[in-house]
């Protein structure tokens, strides 16, 4: 016979908050990274061959982390500060504001500045693949066509065609 | 506002008719992410668990 004492183990699991604890860890993880994307394998080395210490880890940062707000690129900075309103900001310095990029751009970034804990682009990309393509046979082994992956891809980063032919139209009808 | 993800309906006959189109955009999606799924930083360690034989010494690596 086992005696537990102390708050018992429903309580104890029915304390634990996923949903914050993830986007805690996430941003901490966006945060310890500073948001710039690691190239090429982690290696350890003599650090007067040009290896970089992987010390840095998200535990460090914990105390401070949490009240941080989502990581972006420094040319975004003085336009949120500016407007104050999150919901729209882009981490990619090439494209113009009110585009949100999604290929390329590192995983955590993505979701610290969608606040999300699926990527938007899995969800709607799996639910079209559930809905459309359960019976078909090889949906990930047989390849799409390259011509409208590429339209495909170019529509998710920049919207219809109308949006990114005319940027301001987002700003104007909002 | 809509985002730009929003604003791409995959129920259109464009996208539903040829579904492995769909599919390979998330592949592509995963390959283009800068840091892979399974990060550089863990990857020596994907690596030492992959080559233990049993599935207890795996999860041993990985603690």
């Amino acid at each position: 016979m086992i005696s537990t004492p102390g708050p018992g183990l429903k309580a104890t699991i029915e304390s634990i908050d996923n949903r914050s604890d993830f986007k805690i860890y996430m941003q901490n993880y966006a945060y310890a990274r500073g948001g710039v994307p690691v190239r090429g394998p982690r290696r350890d080395g003599p650090a007067e061959e040009g290896f970089v210490s992987r010390e840095l880890s998200p535990v460090d940062q914990h105390s401070e982390a949490p009240q941080l707000p989502p990581i972006q690129s420094p040319t975004d900075k003085t336009h949120s500060a500016a407007h104050g309103n999150s919901s729209t900001p882009t981490s990619h310095p090439h494209t113009p504001d009110r585009v949100r990029v999604t290929f390329g751009i590192d995983l955590a970034e993505q979701m610290t500045r969608d606040n999300v804990e699926v990527p938007p682009i899995m969800e709607k990309c799996c639910q079209a693949i559930e809905k459309y393509g359960i019976r078909s046979q090889g949906i990930y082994r047989i390849n799409g066509t390259s011509r409208k992956v590429a339209q495909l891809k170019e529509k998710l980063d920049r919207g219809s065609t109308t949006l990114s032919c005319f940027p301001l139209f987002g700003s104007l009808s909002s | 506002m809509a985002s730009d993800l929003d604003s791409v309906n995959l129920d259109a006959d464009e996208w539903s008719a040829d579904i492995n189109n769909v599919t390979s955009a998330i592949k592509l999606w995963l390959r283009e992410l800068p840091d892979p799924l399974l990060t550089f930083i863990l990857h020596q360690g994907f690596i030492d668990a992959a080559s233990e034989s049993t599935l207890s010494a795996c999860f041993l690596v990985v603690d």
